[in-house]
């Protein structure tokens, strides 16, 4: 099996390369520091497994797999993260806490090589909801990735089966659900407002009667999106009308 | 000023009742020695104006004057005085009454009036005198139960916060992966990581430490560190040992060296320098602390909790508001603190 160690230590990178070779049939292809030099070489390397610490510069490891169209199996590995660990026992997954011995290494790389069908990654990042991380979008576009501040984010909108997310310079597009960003923005400062819309509450403007009993939204990019019937009395909550 | 307006309106609040009180058992005693209705109604009502009017003067006075003891004799001076002129002024004004009117008041014997009146006015000022210190340690003593509820919870995150867990299970990491390569370099570090720990539990019962003992404690965490990221983490640290007696805040340094590793190390793929420069300024010592810091990727808010418990300790602790400054020039953070000199330990 190929497998790709990321950790940003060197000292953690050097007992998982040799608990590696300690079975033959692990082939380590690379080795990354942090989440931007993983993508790449994720994509390029194509590797079977991945060991990936969760804390690390830049991207942590949820994000480097959100960024990946295909994602190889994930042996996740962490010093201290109880949040990970939550969200990681949320969805039966494996894990490493460090520091662990070469036996558990070895178990838990005999039960990722018996997982045939992709792991259920979307859940757990989905369950993995640490109040300091997470304050953060993350976007790949080809080699590029931007990473885009929470409170830069103005309104997400459905675009089949990927969003467009507005900051107010830039437009991006990502493959994700509405949902998702529904479960997983802060709903101290989101609103869902229609099938097809989520706002950022303190870039309300006004909001604005239309024809029928019908409101419309006017945010301060000067952008109307219209405020779906079940969804405004919920709005009117969170406004506190 | 608040407070001062507080115990002011209190202050007069106090000495209208006091003055009533008094002018009403006068009235009182002066009945029941049998005078007539108009005699004691009105010989009561203008000794509660007398002693009124002494009151706000003497209130006046000792708003620019303030004693620190109650008997000492330039207090007891002011009140001579006061009285004398209260009753002169009382009495010349009753003498210049129209001879219809003059019977309606008693009059008493000049010294006698003159000592009750001194009495009275000494009672005022031991409760002007309470009252202001009250305050002031009515502050005081909220401010230390807000520090001793702090430290309290404190306490219970302190192992949490000076050991943080992450930094403590990746050391461990990084020894057991040492323990196979170098197992001498792994020995170093248990030894390291051990005083590390042992001085912060010791630590945590404490509320200052001389700053050689903090700086030495610092020096202890970056060491660890330095093995952990030896590639990509450098310190410098400038530094007078003159100053090593001076005593600071426990948990005020460190966190914000821990901020600096966050930010400059975790938080970024660079070479980290991080530097601190601690100097003496006249009754101050000034930290300067600056690390790398990704501009475009860091976002503040998860620092600000930590800064601002910072800043609320600094507070509690010395009733000052603008010990702690940060600010991001040249992709570099800064932490800017000043911690005011107290007392230096005698002992090195």
């Amino acid at each position: 099996m190929k497998v790709i160690l990321i950790d940003d230590e060197p000292l953690a990178r050097n007992i998982l390369k040799k608990y590696c070779s300690n079975l033959s049939d692990i082939e380590v292809i690379g080795e990354c520091e942090n989440g931007f030099e993983a993508v790449k070489m994720i994509e390029e390397l194509q590797p079977d497994l991945i060991f990936l610490d969760v804390q690390m510069p830049k991207l942590n490891g949820f994000e480097v797999l959100e960024l990946l169209a295909n994602p190889p199996k994930v042996i996740f590995t962490t010093a201290f993260d109880e949040y990970a660990v939550k969200a990681f026992d949320a969805n039966a997954l494996d894990y490493l806490l460090k520091p662990f011995l070469m036996e558990r290494f070895a178990q838990a790389y005999e039960k990722a090589k018996k997982v045939q069908e992709p792991q259920q990654l979307e859940n757990v990042r989905e369950s993995y909801a640490h109040p300091d991380e997470k304050q953060r979008i993350v976007i790949k576009d080809g080699e590029k990735i931007t990473i885009i501040p929470m409170e830069d984010l103005i309104y997400i909108e459905a675009y089949d089966d990927y969003v467009k997310l507005y900051t107010s310079s830039e437009r991006y597009v990502k493959k994700q659900t509405m949902s998702y960003y529904e479960k997983t923005l802060p709903a101290s400062s989101f609103v869902r407002i229609h099938r097809s819309s989520i706002i950022a509450i303190d870039r309300i403007q006004r909001i604005e009667a239309i024809e029928n009993g019908r409101y419309q939204v006017l945010l301060t990019n000067q952008v109307r999106l219209p405020i779906s019937r079940s969804a405004f009395p919920e709005l009117k909550q969170r406004l506190g009308w | 000023m608040d407070q001062i307006g507080v115990s002011e309106s209190k202050n007069l609040r106090t000495q209208v009742i006091l003055a009533l009180g008094f002018g009403g058992l006068y009235s009182f005693a002066l009945f029941c020695s049998g005078f007539t209705y108009q005699n004691f109604l009105y010989s009561g009502f203008v000794l509660a104006l007398e002693i009124f009017i002494g009151g706000r003067m003497m209130t006046t006075v000792f708003r620019y004057f303030q004693p620190k003891k109650t008997i000492s004799l330039v207090p007891l001076t002011i009140l001579f005085l006061q009285t004398a002129i209260v009753t002169s002024i009382f009495y010349w004004i009753v003498n210049a009454l129209p001879e219809a009117w003059k019977p309606m008041i008693f009059l008493p014997h000049f010294s006698t009036h003159a000592v009750v009146l001194f009495f009275v006015f000494w009672v005022f000022f031991y409760e002007w005198w309470f009252i202001k210190n009250d305050v002031r340690n009515l502050n005081d003593t909220q401010r230390l139960l807000h520090l001793q509820e702090d430290l309290k919870n404190a306490e219970i995150k302190n192992i949490q916060q000076n050991i943080q867990p992450h930094f403590l299970f990746n050391s461990l990491n990084s020894i057991s992966s040492l323990t196979i390569s170098a197992p001498e370099e792994a020995q170093k570090m248990v030894v390291m990581l051990s005083e590390f720990l042992r001085h912060s539990v010791v630590k945590n019962q404490k509320m200052f430490v001389s700053l050689k003992e903090e700086l030495d404690q610092i020096d202890r965490y970056l060491a660890i560190e330095q093995i952990r990221f030896s590639h990509r983490l450098s310190f410098e640290m400038i530094h007078d040992d003159a100053n090593d007696p001076v005593e600071i805040p426990c948990m005020i340094l460190q966190p914000l060296i821990e901020n600096a590793i966050k930010f400059g190390l975790y938080g970024q793929t660079g070479k980290a320098e991080i530097k601190m420069v601690c100097e003496r300024k006249r009754d101050y010592i000034h930290f300067h602390i600056s690390n790398p810091v990704d501009e475009s990727y860091t976002i503040n808010k998860g620092t600000g909790f930590g800064l601002n418990s910072i800043r609320k300790k600094l507070y509690l602790l010395f009733a000052e508001n603008n010990l702690l400054k940060t600010y991001i020039e040249n992709q570099r953070f800064h932490t800017e603190l000043k911690i005011p000199i107290q007392n230096e330990s005698n002992s090195n």
